[in-house]
């Protein structure tokens, strides 16, 4: 299991260090501090290091290491999610769950050791669970000493020991509210000759809940299967052909996905209903991936010319395919140029245009992008001369942009279901955003 | 006057930047040691945090030991686990600083006997961590008596504390296992993870403590928290590897094996029944299989409750429930399972939907390591491991690595994924690299692939635009993919030697030249009528490079090569041509 856990920040220091075992020498330590962070290569080295018998495995959270070590043969996903869990706890006990950074970790040293503590236990990864984590966490401004109320301990114990950890018992909110937002990124790579690669989205429902006691909630998508099952019990159980609006629905056939803990796993494996008694506040129901079917937000057809060897000129036709009543925020097009590029002459209909040749690249920047529209972007590039000739690589052109209320599969959600013995009314706030993930095109 | 305003003003600064100026403050020990003297414990605690600081720098501060030490029976519990924290950190420092941990652990023993159960388990906890051997027997007794604390909080806390003294001292080995076996018995998942990961740590190979809870465990696996999970199916797979028949050659034996006596030595435990049932009852909203457990729980008369779990062909307990569950049931297939086995399958796939990627790649392990080969498991499993492809960075690395072993084994289940493999242009080369070997492993196998386009002419065509990546070694390792796959196709042989020519004419870096004739030079041997175009214009090739013009042919493979390909096809190139040829490059030969 974990031998110690490290957070090291760029200049190689260790800012904190917890060791759960004795097995890892100081001078393996010094010699992974040497020869890898401190080299400021991490970004080609992959994020497993043996060394001297000691495997290191770290990431990389905004300008700090998170390091653990360990001499046995563990499941190296266990570890790499455990650090990340750990960048989770931080922020929510830190920054209100913005990235933390080295001076909130010296800040709350204390409470960085006692959760190091908590968390893991003879480097076996102990209770992760942010709220749970929460009660009996004391050395956080003192808000809850072990010397609480009865009341309270009985509560502790019976979350900590019951069969459901995320949740305690007695939750009260005035107002009973549930935000879903549906992130969505897009992922595409398409050949210079407008042939799709490779397409999909990758999505997550984030939920933000806040209910009175514990309720259990039935969640639905316009999923394919669940969908025709529905129309089927409705056919055979009132003889009618289903009606001309159910035939114009559109169904998505999630991929794959995978859910929140507190997702009845058995129930969904059966017949695909997603129900659960959700942790109060925010936490990602589930992820799923689609690849077929995908409204592609933008299309671009590029056209490059290499004209000699000093001159070459690019063109792309891009065109927002989503309504006109929506826009696409911060769009930028990252279109590649030589690397032996002098000067380069753009033209764009609008938005802002120019070259950065530290990314070797014309980038354009668009504010907002109407949708239905079609925008033509030209550039001609002047090279100079270079005494090794080169073949360009043409590396592909990449796009980013963020739509809200448009979701590239077209998923949607049917409905959420609250049930609670007391009966109380919830309100429900649905929220769609899509974003490009890897959107590429060959040029 | 002004002091106090200062050290107000020092106070508020101090409160707005928490606690980081405990690690610039220049205070000395000998100060510190005033301020752990003193009786208020805002003292102390400055005191605390400062050594604190100066620890996580990487400072030695064992000296100030006995001075904490003193501490310990400090009524503040944000005192005391500052002071816990130290105790762990330094107590097998010196033989000084164990002498004084010594003195500490009375104030442990009290701690122990505290109504509060997490004062108890605190307790415990730091105690098992000091790591002094002289204090093993009073450990000892400590985790033997939290055992069989009421709170599972507390028995959890025993349980990990089983590998620390293992650790400390091997001799207590069979104590342990009298321990460890006892927690397995436990009904709370919360216990059970741990105790697991004791079993797994200090006896993985007694799996005589396994027997009795086998079915136990397999039905309690999706209620034990994420991390007992991953170590739970790694236990798991070890057994089902020494207990079970492969299901994938067992199907000629079986018919004798069904007749065999099972091995068994019924245990008998009446309360293990009574827990499962207790479990039901709580479960409520989250027991995956509630009507099916609540009747199987019924139909177990005590005294048969889940023996050795061999051949169980003479209860029929589980065979009811087995019905119409899931869906995944007819995917696990393969009539010829072990009931037992079956199970164990059966309870472990929906765990592949989870939001953990270390119970993800575990589930995938146990499946391709113990499970039956069928079209529907090894989809299901790929798709999983796909998905957590996806996520972070770090993972990736992890997750390709898996793939790539799987796939080397059985590249059908990664096929229709095959896209999700390619190179994006971020991706750095020690991803990069894995990807093309899944890639070729893929290609390589799908001989008699039926579908269109054939996955290797797929492969092959995005081979192709990796050639002209920027990373030259990236370029040269596709292109020796590339002419692996070709070796296997005899379709693909001709457009791809007349790739590899191209690319070696084009290029100008010596790794892509070297790779791509050592490709032409592997390729050219295998096919059958050759015009010898492409030998020709090696040779030409050489020819430059003995004559001192830049041809790329710089490398000694490179050369060997073509010294290899001239020889083999000296018609082709032409019989006046070759003998010239290599009088030039015995001429080269300065060293002989």
């Amino acid at each position: 299991m974990i031998s110690a856990v490290y957070i090291i920040n760029l200049k190689g220091e260790i800012v904190i260090s917890r060791l759960y075992r004795d097995d890892v020498k100081k001078s393996t330590v010094d010699l992974f501090l040497r020869d890898v962070i401190a080299r400021k290569e991490t970004g080609s080295l992959p994020p497993i290091h043996l060394i001297n018998g000691s495997s290191f495995m770290y990431i990389r959270h905004s300008n700090l290491y998170l390091v653990a070590a360990t001499r046995c043969n563990v499941n190296p996903l266990l570890v790499f999610e455990y650090l990340n869990q750990t960048v989770r706890i931080y922020s929510a006990f830190f920054t209100s769950r913005k990235p933390f950074e080295e001076k909130h970790l010296r800040k709350n040293m204390t409470l960085v050791y006692e959760l190091m503590d908590e968390c893991m236990d003879n480097g076996y990864p102990q209770i992760t669970a942010i709220d749970v984590l929460n009660t009996y966490i004391n050395l956080a401004g003192g808000t809850k000493a072990l010397e609480s109320d009865p009341y309270e301990r009985g509560q502790l114990t019976s979350q900590i020991t019951g069969a459901i950890d995320w949740r305690r018992e007695g939750i009260r909110h005035r107002k009973n509210e549930v935000y879903i937002d549906v992130y969505e990124n897009v992922n595409l790579l398409m050949s210079s000759t407008g042939q799709i690669l490779r397409n999909e989205v990758d999505g997550k429902v984030i939920m933000r809940t806040y209910l009175t006691g514990m309720p259990e909630c039935k969640f639905g998508l316009n999923d394919k299967l669940i969908m025709e099952k529905e129309d089927q019990e409705k056919q055979s159980s009132s003889g009618e052909i289903t009606n001309l609006q159910d035939q114009n629905r559109k169904n998505v056939e999630l991929d794959d996905c995978s859910f929140h803990r507190c997702v009845r796993l058995g129930k969904f494996d059966v017949d695909r209903t997603i129900t659960f008694i959700p942790p109060d506040g925010e936490f990602e129901l589930m992820r799923y991936r689609i690849s077929e079917n995908i409204n592609l937000p933008f299309k671009i057809v590029p056209a490059v010319q290499e004209e000699g060897k000093s001159r070459v000129s690019i063109t792309l036709r891009c065109s927002a395919r989503f309504s006109y009543k929506m826009f696409a925020d911060n769009v930028i097009i990252k279109v590649p140029v030589p690397p032996n590029t002098a000067r380069c002459k753009n033209r764009v209909p609008f938005g802002r245009v120019k070259y950065e040749p530290e990314k070797k690249a014309v980038v354009w920047r668009i504010k907002r992008f109407a949708g239905n529209t079609e925008a033509l972007f030209s550039a001609e590039v002047e090279l100079t001369p270079s005494v090794r000739e080169r073949v360009w690589s043409r590396p592909p052109v990449t796009v980013e942009f963020l739509v809200n209320m448009y979701t590239a599969s077209g998923v949607h959600v049917r409905f959420l279901r609250v049930y609670d013995k007391s009966g109380y009314q919830t309100n429900r706030w649905v929220r769609y955003i899509t974003r490009a993930g890897h959107y590429q095109i060959r040029i | 006057m002004t002091t106090s305003v200062a050290t107000a003003m020092q106070n508020k600064v101090n409160a707005l930047q928490g606690e980081a100026h405990f690690f610039e403050d220049s205070l000395s020990p000998a100060k510190v040691k005033e301020y752990l003297a003193r009786t208020k414990e805002s003292d102390k605690l400055k005191g605390m945090k400062w050594l604190l600081a100066m620890v996580s720098k990487g400072k030695d501060m064992s000296e100030l030991f006995s001075d904490v030490v003193k501490n310990v029976v400090v009524k503040s519990v944000e005192v005391k686990k500052m002071v816990y924290i130290f105790l762990v950190h330094y107590a097998d420092a010196s033989p000084t600083c164990r002498e004084l941990a010594l003195l500490s652990i009375n104030s442990f023993q009290k701690d122990l006997a505290a109504s509060n159960q997490l004062i108890r388990a605190l307790a415990l906890r730091v105690m098992t961590s000091i790591r002094v051997p002289d204090i093993i027997q009073i450990q000892l007794l400590a985790v033997r008596k939290c055992a069989s604390d009421n709170s599972p909080y507390v028995r959890k806390c025993a349980a990990t504390a089983i590998p620390k003294i293992y650790a400390l001292d091997k001799e207590q080995g069979p104590e342990l296992h009298r321990i460890i076996e006892k927690l397995l018995k436990d009904g709370s998942t919360m216990v059970l993870g741990s105790a697991v990961a004791a079993f797994a740590e200090v006896c993985p190979k007694m799996y005589a403590l396994i027997h009795p809870v086998f079915r136990k465990l397999c039905h309690l696996l999706a209620d034990i928290d994420e991390w007992g999970q991953i170590i739970l199916l790694n236990v798991l797979a070890f057994y089902v590897r020494n207990h079970f028949t492969d299901p994938n050659r067992m199907k000629a034996k079986l018919s004798s094996d069904r007749n065999s006596v099972p091995i068994s030595t019924p245990t008998v435990q009446t309360n293990q029944v009574k827990r499962t049932k207790r479990r039901v009852l709580k479960k409520a909203f989250y027991s995956d299989e509630e009507d099916e457990s609540v009747s199987e729980d019924e139909e177990i008369p005590p005294t048969v409750t889940p023996a050795v779990p061999f051949k169980s062909s003479t209860f029929n307990g589980i065979g009811q429930s087995e019905g119409g569950i899931m869906a995944s049931e007819q995917d696990i297939g393969s009539a010829n399972l072990d009931e037992d086995h079956r199970l164990v399958l059966r309870v472990s796939l929906p765990l592949l939907k989870s939001r953990n990627c270390g119970v993800v790649l575990a589930v995938c392990a146990f499946h391709f390591n113990c499970g039956t080969i069928t079209d529907a498991v090894e989809q299901q499993l790929a798709k999983a491991l796909v998905r957590i492809l996806k996520s972070k960075r770090e993972l990736q690395f992890s997750v390709l690595g898996a793939i790539r072993s799987m796939s080397a084994q059985r590249p059908k289940m990664f096929e229709p994924y095959l896209k999700d493999f390619f190179v994006k242009g971020t991706d750095p080369l020690f991803v990069s690299s894995i990807k093309l070997d899944i890639l070729c492993n893929i290609a390589t196998s799908s001989k008699w692939d039926m579908a269109t386009p054939p996955s290797w002419s797929v492969v092959l065509s995005e081979f192709q635009s990796y050639t002209r990546h920027g990373n030259k070694k990236f370029a040269s390792r596709s292109i020796r993919s590339a002419t692996q796959i070709a070796a296997v196709h005899a379709d693909a042989l001709a457009p791809t030697i007349h790739a590899l020519a191209t690319i070696m004419l084009s290029s100008s870096d010596n790794y892509v030249i070297e790779a791509s004739i050592e490709g032409l030079c592997h390729l050219l041997r295998r096919r059958e009528q050759c015009d010898g175009r492409e030998v020709v214009i090696i040779a030409q090739k050489l020819a430059n490079s003995l004559n001192g013009k830049k041809s790329g042919f710089e490398s000694e493979r490179a050369k060997a090569c073509a010294v290899y390909l001239i020889g083999e096809f000296f018609e082709e190139v032409g019989v006046d041509v070759v003998p010239d040829l290599v009088r030039m490059l015995a001429k080269k030969f300065h060293s002989f």
